[in-house]
């Protein structure tokens, strides 16, 4: 539905209009503003809204790369597709009508690489953060619950045998009487119990050094995962052509020449 | 950290060396202990006739029985009290007198029965409790 219009006089033109010299400006203004207003009902406008809109780029009808929000085109149907970084490419359809602007939501879901991506670095920092933080705290807190275990072990060692020994000392039959059926028999529980939590701790920390010292070697040979954008290898190398069957792919290098 | 993963084991040696049991049953050498096995902490010495003189010219014959507190066989020195029970004429907690001030050996005196076997059942104590009972006798 585009007009043309020839101006009179031009090669290959046909003149619109009165032939007198004297209406011939107003005829070439006339003519103009015909095109004008042709032109104007031929195209409407797109206006887009994008999420992510850090980054949105799109290639329109396969050939044009750009990120403009705004677009002015000629009515019919225009190919689009859309990407941003981390995103899955879409393509899509748009309708232009022409004299008419419309808005449009552009949402893009994030590309399986990048999902992937985020659970492996997810996965990475809380490794590492096991490794450097909470491995040597839970090691500390097994070492002092240890050097606590020992002491007090070796604590009820020296009650167990100052009991032992006070029964030289003891001169008070009912004294002696209790030391034997209570107090050493209660000391000698308590240095099982403690001989055990020292075991027990001393496990513990021995199991958590063993594994601090296992997991910073782990980390240390292991990098961080990187992200590799491949839907915008895609995008920025690729367009896609529908063929009679069931299409092609086609490779493009663009170099932005600014 | 692995200086002290090292010593662990050493530690764990250490720590079996600790003693942990008391045998209570083989404490048995305390002679206040009521479960005391070893020697007669009590041993009877000598028994003879006294006379007294309780005033007005009058005198009464008692009969003094002095036996001994084998303080050796304490395992501290320590201080201590004797109950004596009269198993002939069944009175308890008789009064003893030390030979002497600061003496081991003790005096009990009681009527005289010339010729009849005196039987006394003797107990070490201390804040009123009695250890292990032992019994002496003596014949005039």
């Amino acid at each position: 539905m585009t007009s043309k219009v020839r101006i009179a006089g031009t090669e290959g033109g046909s003149v619109v209009g009165s032939t007198s010299p004297g209406y011939r400006i107003p005829v070439v203004f006339g003519s103009l503003l015909l095109c004008l207003v042709a032109q104007a009902q031929s195209t409407g406008q797109l206006r887009f809204r994008f999420e992510p809109d850090r980054g949105m780029q799109y290639v329109l009808d396969g050939k044009y790369r750009m990120g403009d929000r705004e677009l002015t085109l000629e009515e019919g149907r225009h190919t689009f597709t859309f990407w941003a970084p981390e995103r899955l490419m879409m393509d899509t359809v748009f309708v232009v009508e022409p004299g008419r602007a419309k808005d449009v939501l552009v949402r893009l879901r994030y590309s399986q690489e990048y999902v992937d991506y985020r659970r492996a670095e997810e996965r990475f920092e809380s490794q590492r953060r096991i490794g450097r933080l909470w491995l040597p705290l839970a090691t500390a807190g097994a070492g002092a619950w240890t050097t606590v275990a020992w002491i007090r072990l070796a604590q009820s060692h020296s009650t167990l045998l100052d009991l032992e020994d006070s029964y030289n000392a003891l001169a008070d039959p009912d004294r002696i009487e209790a030391l034997k059926t209570t107090d050493l028999p209660n000391a000698q529980a308590d240095l099982r119990n403690a001989r055990t939590h020292a075991y027990v701790a001393s496990g513990v920390f021995a199991l958590s050094t063993a594994a601090t010292v296992m997991l910073r070697k782990k980390l240390a040979t292991r990098s961080a995962p990187e992200f590799k954008d491949q839907e915008r290898i895609r995008f920025e190398g690729l367009v896609w052509e529908p063929g009679e069957r069931r299409g092609t792919w086609a490779a493009a290098l663009s170099i932005p020449i600014r | 950290m692995k200086r002290f993963l090292i010593l662990l084991p050493f530690l764990v040696l250490l720590s079996s060396c600790f003693k942990d049991t008391v045998d209570t049953a083989s404490l048995t050498n305390n002679p206040f202990d009521r479960d005391f096995n070893g020697e007669q902490v009590f041993v009877f010495e000598e028994t003879f006739l006294e006379t007294v003189n309780i005033g007005g010219g009058t005198n009464v014959l008692y009969q003094v029985i002095v036996f001994r507190v084998r303080e050796e066989l304490f395992l501290s020195p320590t201080d201590y009290g004797i109950r004596l029970d009269d198993l002939q004429n069944g009175q308890d907690a008789q009064p003893v007198t030390p030979v002497s001030a600061g003496s081991s050996r003790y005096r009990y005196r009681r009527e005289p029965l010339p010729g009849t076997s005196i039987c006394l059942r003797l107990r070490l104590t201390n804040s009123q409790s009695a250890a292990r009972a032992e019994t002496i006798c003596a014949t005039l």
